[in-house]
């Protein structure tokens, strides 16, 4: 469906290696996005997702145009577009405050970039009230931004940004500021239009949630610099950093040294116990590693291959999070269904077994 | 990178700020523009005083100043400008205070009248209050002579000045209070009281140190205007009560010594730059408060019944005061000689508008022209201060607001010490009055711009540029709609000051062009009260129509603040 664009030249949105500096108030240089290069193939959903101040936010803001790279080129469709204006240059952005015209009515707000291009009446009114349609707002053409819902604004910002049909669509948090239910509901939506417009997306956010449910490629930055581009399944089921383990998704990271390495399977000696774990590389023996356990792994039940206590239990509903202690590691463990299964209590003895044979290897390196 | 961290804020360096210069012209030609004009219109006639006051015989020395302070009279001059301005602005302040304080946070009746009746000083040429004290309590005047019969009783000098000023200023104090106690939230002061403090408690120590930086600047505000107050003092201070503004007037339309008058103005400058200076330094501290629109209305139980009704009859008080101006500025515009027989005919009018129907036509003439240039600039100015990054940037918006700081009398004795000779001959023009009153008003429309461009996310304007709308049609068609209220008060504030201005204008009029406020000075001095009155009344009148007409123009539509008078 949406094939990665591999050489920067034909792909929809080409960023080359790209860094931005920015000036801290004491004047010392702080590179908000350092050296980043991503190709997004036509039709692609690629969310870039990174704790605040991670360098997101800056480098889409270069895209559309409002920020200039320090060093590195821009493409829209092969085209190098790093210095043109954001007038002239074929994305739309959906931001995060919406950026609705306070002074404008629903339909004036989704007209504006059509009326910028000099498109004809007639033609204006049927793409906008086709924009409105397909976000679900028609007939409410003639309400002010004000007298919208909050999700009925983020609504009517997408259907803005979608009507002038960029080349690319840029989305800034969009969601943040809903609340959790609609948040939700705004997504599977957004995904929806998405595909029914077949358009290109870049999606900033900091909800590893959202980028997962929504993406099909994940761009994980710190501190300015990518730290994997991945499928979100391959993102947590193989994280490349334990900066990438650790910020999608919840992990016990359970760091040991490696005995030996055979078959594919590599063994690790942890405190009190060895543990088998599947790798394609081969780590010498000797080498430092981190094993990625997902709590959801961690079975707890009245019998195990560890002996363990719980610390902490909290009940969720559809699940509870414990927290459990065995060989002195404090383990993240999940209990499905307590309906069924039941519930241990804080202080209770049970027994634990990881799922090491689904656990990722992380090597990292001499500490 | 490229060596260019030192740079504040964000664009990378000399030359991505250059490129996007360049990818935008228009910016940089608006700002090179505006810079050059500001140059031109507020520096260098600063600069002219200067250098006329510093090199007498044409080489540099302070003899100017050193005769001038030697002068036992100047000296007084000096003490009774700094005095008087002081203790106006004090008088002021508390006046202001407590008015304001009645007005936005009791719930007493009348409140929209007692707005109303504080803004109609404001609108007035600056010396009406003079007027009415001279009708009032003048040697001719109702309550001193004809009330009380009195023969000897003489208002001139401090005492005089001092009602004058403080009648014509406090009205300041109150806006700027206004909107200080307007900003600080209710809730707070609930809180307080939650919390088990008393009243007086919340009072003295939650609201007031929250409206000190207010105060002080509310302070510091009338204490520039009164010391540049030109119009008071002339028909008020009397010669054994000598002020600068005045004695540098005299100094150069009685004496022709524009070296005298250039000092003489310079002496002026100094406390008006400093209070300016403090004035910035204070303002600069203070953020801006985005408007959340959340209903954060208070009961207004913070205020005790007691005190309540003390501030309402203290307020009413001076509400009585102002409309006892106005009325009796009515009275003299319509009696035949004032103090002598007071019935009522239509002749001061039907003066007015025979003799005076030319300077009616040019005080107009001038208005209508300065007043849009003088709005749109001031919004330029804003929108490329707030939005824009260019080299200069600072010095644009400190070269602007510097004209609120200069008195009148300094920017009218540069004006015509710059523009005397080719290539910049303007004086006895149109011209040099309509320059004098657009770069002297713009500061409020950039000020207001400025306050209300920063509580707009700038997305907005992001969004319209990503678009596809260009810088110019961006700023046409959804900065200017968004910036409305600024606009209004921008055009306003420079239509009345226009309409009303005296102190830099008197230098700057001529045969050809006169001007209603000079008019108005000309007639008390050779004591023709109720012509005086009659013109106080047309002008009046004409700038109440011109507010409603702006406001029509510029009516319905968004608006993120109310848009605030002044």
């Amino acid at each position: 469906m949406s094939g990665h664009a591999e050489d920067g030249h034909d792909a929809a949105l080409a960023v080359e290696r790209v860094t931005k500096v920015f000036s801290d108030p004491t004047g010392a240089p702080v590179k908000a996005v350092d050296s980043v290069s991503l190709a997004v193939g036509a039709g692609e959903f690629v969310s870039l997702l990174g704790p605040s101040g991670c360098g997101k936010t800056t480098l889409l803001r270069m895209i559309a145009g409002f920020e200039t790279p320090t060093s590195g080129e821009v493409f829209l469709a092969g085209r190098r577009v790093t210095d043109l204006p954001p007038n002239a240059r074929d994305t739309a952005m959906v931001f995060q405050s919406y950026a609705l015209f306070p002074h404008l009515d629903v339909f004036e707000n989704v007209a504006f970039g059509l009326r910028v291009r000099g498109v004809g009446e007639r033609e204006i009114r049927e793409r906008v009230s086709e924009a409105l349609r397909l976000v679900g707002l028609a007939g409410l053409e003639r309400r002010s931004p004000d007298q919208l819902s909050g999700g009925q604004q983020q609504r009517v910002a997408l259907a803005r940004a979608v009507v002038t049909r960029p080349r690319v669509l840029l989305l800034d948090e969009p969601l943040s500021n809903l609340d959790a239910k609609l948040r939700e509901q705004m997504r599977v939506e957004l995904r929806r239009i998405q595909r029914e417009l077949g358009i290109t997306a870049i999606y900033v956010t900091h909800d590893q949630v959202e980028a997962m449910t929504l993406a099909d490629r994940i761009v994980v930055l710190d501190r300015g610099r990518v730290q994997q581009v991945a499928p979100p399944a391959e993102l947590y089921a193989r994280p490349a950093t334990s900066f990438v383990a650790e910020f999608v998704g919840k992990v016990n990271l359970l760091e040991g040294l490696v005995v030996e390495t055979r078959d594919g399977q590599c063994r690790v000696a942890l405190p009190g116990f060895e543990a088998v774990v599947p790798s394609h590389r081969s780590p010498a023996a000797g080498a430092h590693v981190g094993i990625v356990v997902r709590p959801e792994t961690v079975h707890i039940g009245r019998d195990g291959t560890l002996p363990g206590i719980v610390r902490r239990a909290m009940y969720l509903g559809s699940q509870v999070e414990y927290e459990v202690e065995a060989n002195g590691l404090l383990l993240q463990a999940i209990g499905r269904s307590p309906l069924e299964e039941g519930i241990f209590t804080e202080g209770q003895a049970v027994g634990v077994t990881i799922g090491f044979h689904v656990a990722h290897l992380l090597e990292l390196g001499d500490r | 990178m490229d060596g260019s961290t030192a740079l504040p804020a964000t664009p990378s360096g000399p030359g991505a700020q250059l490129r996007r210069l360049l990818a935008d012209p228009m910016v940089l030609l608006a700002a090179i523009l505006i810079q050059g004009a500001l140059l031109v219109f507020i520096v260098w006639p600063l600069v002219r005083v200067l250098i006329v006051s510093l090199t007498p015989g044409g080489v540099f020395s302070l003899e100017a100043y050193r005769d001038q302070l030697r002068s036992w009279y100047v000296q007084r001059a000096v003490l009774n400008s700094l005095v008087v301005g002081t203790l106006t602005a004090a008088a002021s302040v508390v006046l202001g205070f407590a008015y304001a304080y009645t007005v936005v946070r009791t719930a007493v009746p009348m409140k929209r009248l007692f707005h109303i009746l504080a803004i109609l000083p404001i609108v007035s040429p600056p010396f009406v209050s003079s007027i009415a004290i001279i009708l009032l309590f003048g040697r001719g005047g109702i309550v001193t002579s004809g009330l009380l019969g009195l023969r000897d009783f003489n208002i001139y000098g401090f005492k005089g000045l001092l009602l004058a000023q403080v009648m014509t200023f406090a009205p300041v104090a109150y806006l700027v209070l206004r909107g200080v106690l307007e900003g600080i939230d209710p809730t707070l002061e609930d809180a307080a009281l939650n919390l088990g403090a008393s009243r007086w408690t919340v009072f003295r120590r939650v609201l007031l140190p929250l409206a000190i930086p207010g105060v002080v600047s509310a302070f510091l505000v009338v204490f520039i205007e009164s010391l540049a107050d030109f119009g008071n003092p002339l028909l008020l201070a009397g010669s054994a009560f000598p002020v600068l503004s005045v004695q540098a007037y005299l100094q150069i339309t009685g004496m022709f010594n524009l070296q005298a008058g250039a000092a003489l103005s310079v002496l002026l400058l100094l406390p008006s730059i400093g209070a300016f200076l403090l004035y910035r330094a204070i303002i600069g501290r203070r953020r801006y408060v985005t408007v959340t629109g959340k209903p954060g209305r208070s009961s207004l139980k913070a205020t005790s019944p007691l005190a309540t009704w003390l501030l309402f009859a203290s307020t009413a008080a001076v509400a009585a005061v102002v409309v006892m101006f106005y009325a009796v500025i009515a009275a003299g515009a319509l009696a035949r000689t004032w103090g002598v027989d007071n019935t009522p005919t239509l002749d001061a009018l039907r003066y007015v508008f025979s003799v005076g129907w030319e300077t009616i036509k040019d005080t107009l003439a001038i208005a209508v022209v300065s007043t849009p240039i003088s709005g749109m600039l001031g919004m330029t100015i804003a929108f490329l201060v707030v939005r824009r990054r260019f080299p200069g940037r600072a010095g644009l918006e400190l070269t602007s607001l510097l004209n609120f700081a200069l008195p009148g009398t300094v920017v009218g004795i540069g004006y015509i010490l710059a523009f005397n000779q080719r290539p910049l001959l303007l004086t006895g023009t149109m011209f040099i009055l309509i320059a004098c009153f657009v770069f002297r008003y713009v500061p409020v429309g950039i000020q207001a711009g400025i306050a209300v461009l920063r509580q707009i996310d700038p997305a907005i304007e992001e969004a319209a540029q990503n678009l596809g709308a260009s810088s110019a049609l961006t700023f046409r068609r959804v900065t200017l709609p968004l910036v409305r209220p600024a606009f209004f008060s921008a055009l306003v504030f420079a239509f009345v000051r226009a309409m009303t201005a005296i102190s830099a204008a008197v230098f700057l009029v001529s045969a050809n062009w006169n001007l209603m406020t000079v008019q108005i000075l000309s007639e008390v001095g050779s004591g023709r009260y109720n012509a005086a009155a009659a013109y106080s009344l047309v002008l009046l009148a004409i700038v109440i129509a011109a507010v409603g007409v702006i406001g029509l123009v510029l009516r319905g539509g968004y608006s993120p603040v109310q848009g605030r008078f002044l």
